[in-house]
């Protein structure tokens, strides 16, 4: 019996995730986009069958003996740390695209972030959409997006922003479109680094305690070296707060400097530059991918599929005003309070 | 301190200074053959020692790399050896490359004995690649050979049987190019012989490209001995032709002729993405570190994207033929008859 779950990310893009067999570790790959999760969907854009499967490769090119590439097919492994997993996509180049997992128990931990995660950037960057890495609040139905690598500071800004009353769409990607932003709500995934309940004020359950501590002591004996998240929902923490869609009114972008500094009104062409730059950064797997498959079938309509995201970026960030602010490495409340008054005044 | 000198062609200068020759004797073996007594002033200075970076006034990016202006530092951890390096005068003319990996236990099987090999595959490889496109020059990832004047390339990723398919030709009386690299400066194909010895090794005792683990023994024991090249090296022919050979699961051989010449350059771009010591590489060390780079100053550009690379290459090679080869995974020698060569 396969579990079926139905995302509909606003309309843009309808995706369909079966899961077969079920695994230790399948509530990771349940929640992760649950905030997106409705009953029944038509014209799909992509489905995802998680279970064992065994691929068709014949006549398949391979390259580097990892993709088994023909036309509008794509076959690889990949493994990272204690997890692999096998992916197979059919129909690449068409409208509705499926997609095959196969992947030991920690697979399904990281086929969310990995697998999944470049699936629907792809599919929403084919149809004009591209998912930008950064967060985005508002306030007043308008929208300000931050932009930053990893551990700049985008979570706990965000979070933080959310503490004085502004409206959230996301703490890690935001989809951009025609002058305006879509939320991409994920749950967060609970790091050692900062103190989420103090943060927000609030408390967690016991349980969600327990489990933290768990994990913790684990990551700890280890050596660092198994470090299990715990996801917790935005919904469960400020529901009032979340919001799918609003016009997009500032970006900034972050990077990590000797002291906080703002460069105001950067050309478009550097904003861009930075946010695909950003992007490629997060998605590796997908550029090898797309490399891999155009080498292969040289005459397709992926190719130049960064550009196409370059130009959707472009476009949405045309008449925005974007600036650049350099925050030190050691984020405090008076960092904090700096980002606010740029923010609002 | 312990110096070596490289010329390439006349075109890229380099100098490499140690503190003892232990430490770059394996490297040294990896460009041989342009190996020079001493040089003038070169283009690319590397130093192999320990150093203390000054990172006063740099931006970080994921806590790994530390850049300011015209200057990179970056600490990593690869197949389970720690090293780091730092490099300046990014827009300058003169590179000036600093690296040190002390030698560790924890550290994988050939890695721990060879620590300089990640200097060579992952940052000096990419950065001559990078300093010969500022020049104009191509290095193009193809093995090649020679015969009247004319060059004909053999392009491919790894397990394509690049160098069988060169074993194979020059026992029918070809002249070696290279097995793996080559310089293109606009229809003028230059050699880079890259780890000539290994080819020797394959060409000599072997006659092919797979190795077991026995003669991989005996390779490092060759290798140890001074390296000679006993064949003849073509270094400067036209460009004749080119051939991509893509291994596929087919059990017979198959030419597709069905590409323009604008599908072949993206073919020849993407074969150069996909190289792991490529500069224009995502995968590499230094194709990361040049966009870290571009994250922080975004009007620097240093390598062309898809259209600019096809506008470059589009004046020079639109008169070359060039061929699809879908080959099986087996090697059989037969398969060099449908090269494109003359």
């Amino acid at each position: 019996m396969e579990r079926t779950h139905n995302y509909n990310f606003h309309d843009l893009l309808k995706v369909q995730i079966l899961i077969f067999e079920p695994g230790w570790f399948d509530s990771y790959l349940e929640k992760t986009f649950r905030h997106y999760e409705v009953g029944e969907l038509e014209n799909l854009d992509l489905i995802i069958r998680v279970g064992s499967f065994i691929p068709n490769l014949n006549d398949c090119a391979i390259i580097d003996g990892k993709y088994f590439v023909r036309r509008n097919y794509v076959f690889y492994k990949s493994s990272y740390k204690m997890a692999w997993w096998e992916t197979e996509i059919e129909g690449i180049e068409r409208e509705l695209t499926q997609v095959r997992v196969q992947c030991n128990a920690f697979g399904r931990m990281v086929i969310p972030g990995e697998t999944i995660y470049n699936l629907l950037r792809f599919k929403l960057g084919q149809k004009g959409y591209p998912l930008l890495h950064g967060s985005a609040v508002g306030k007043d139905g308008r929208a300000y997006v931050f932009s930053a690598r990893g551990g700049t500071g985008k979570t706990i800004s965000t979070l933080n922003f959310v503490k004085r009353g502004f409206d959230y769409y996301s703490d890690d990607s935001v989809i951009l479109g025609n002058h305006e932003i879509f939320g991409f709500v994920v749950p967060f995934n609970l790091r050692f680094t900062y103190d989420i309940e103090s943060l927000l004020g609030i408390q967690f359950s016991p349980k969600t305690k327990r489990e933290l501590f768990l994990k913790r002591c684990i990551s700890f004996l280890t050596a660092r070296k198994i470090n299990l998240f715990t996801t917790l929902e935005a919904r469960q923490v400020f529901p009032y707060a979340i919001r799918n869609r609003a016009p997009l009114e500032k970006v900034y972008i972050f990077f990590q400097g000797p002291e906080f500094s703002i460069e105001r009104n950067i050309p478009l062409e550097w904003a861009v530059t930075d946010i695909l730059i950003n992007m490629q950064f997060e998605s590796p797997e997908l550029i090898s991918l797309l490399l891999a498959y155009s080498y292969c079938v040289p005459r397709n309509t992926v190719s130049n599929f960064w550009e196409t995201i370059a130009k959707g970026v472009s476009n949405a960030l045309r008449g925005v005003e974007t600036h650049r602010i350099s925050i030190p490495v050691s984020y405090s409340d008076e960092v904090f309070g700096k980002i606010y008054e740029e923010v609002t005044g | 301190m312990k110096n070596i000198y490289y010329n390439i062609h006349e075109l890229l200068r380099i100098k490499i200074s140690s503190l003892s020759w232990h430490l770059i004797k394996d490297l040294n073996c990896l460009y041989s053959y342009f190996e020079k007594e001493e040089d003038e002033e070169p283009d690319l200075f590397v130093e192999i020692y320990d150093f203390v970076p000054d990172l006063s006034d740099c931006l970080s990016l994921d806590h790994k790399y530390f850049i300011r202006r015209n200057f990179i530092f970056l600490e990593d951890y690869d197949k389970g050896l720690k090293w780091k390096m730092q490099i300046e005068g990014l827009g300058e003319s003169q590179l000036k490359v600093k690296y040190f990996a002390p030698r560790s236990v924890y550290s994988k099987f050939p890695w721990m004995f060879f620590p300089d090999l990640i200097l060579h595959l992952y940052i000096l490889q990419p950065l001559v690649e990078m300093l010969l496109f500022r020049k104009g020059l191509m290095v193009i990832h193809a093995g090649a050979v020679h015969r009247n004047g004319k060059a004909y390339l053999i392009a491919g990723r790894g397990g394509s049987h690049k160098t069988d398919f060169v074993i194979e030709l020059m026992k029918r009386g070809y002249d070696y190019v290279s097995d793996d690299m080559v310089i293109l400066n606009g229809n003028e194909v230059l050699s880079f012989p890259h780890s000539i010895s290994l080819f020797d090794f394959r060409n000599r005792y072997l006659g092919r490209e797979e190795m077991n683990l026995f003669e991989k023994i005996r390779l490092f024991m060759f290798l140890r001995r001074h390296p000679h090249h006993p064949f003849e090296i073509a270094d400067h022919s036209s460009l004749g032709g080119i051939t991509f050979v893509i291994p596929t699961n087919k059990q017979s051989i198959d030419v597709r002729n069905d590409l323009d010449i604008e599908e072949m350059l993206k073919m020849l771009l993407f074969n150069q993405m996909m190289e792991r010591t490529s500069y224009v590489s995502h995968k590499t060390i230094i194709g990361k570190f040049l966009e870290a780079y571009r994250f922080i100053f975004p009007e620097f550009k240093f390598f062309p994207g898809q259209r600019e690379w096809i506008e470059l290459f589009m004046g020079n090679l639109k008169s070359i033929p060039f061929r699809v080869l879908e080959i099986p995974l087996k090697w059989e020698s037969h398969f060099v008859e449908k090269l494109l060569i003359e």
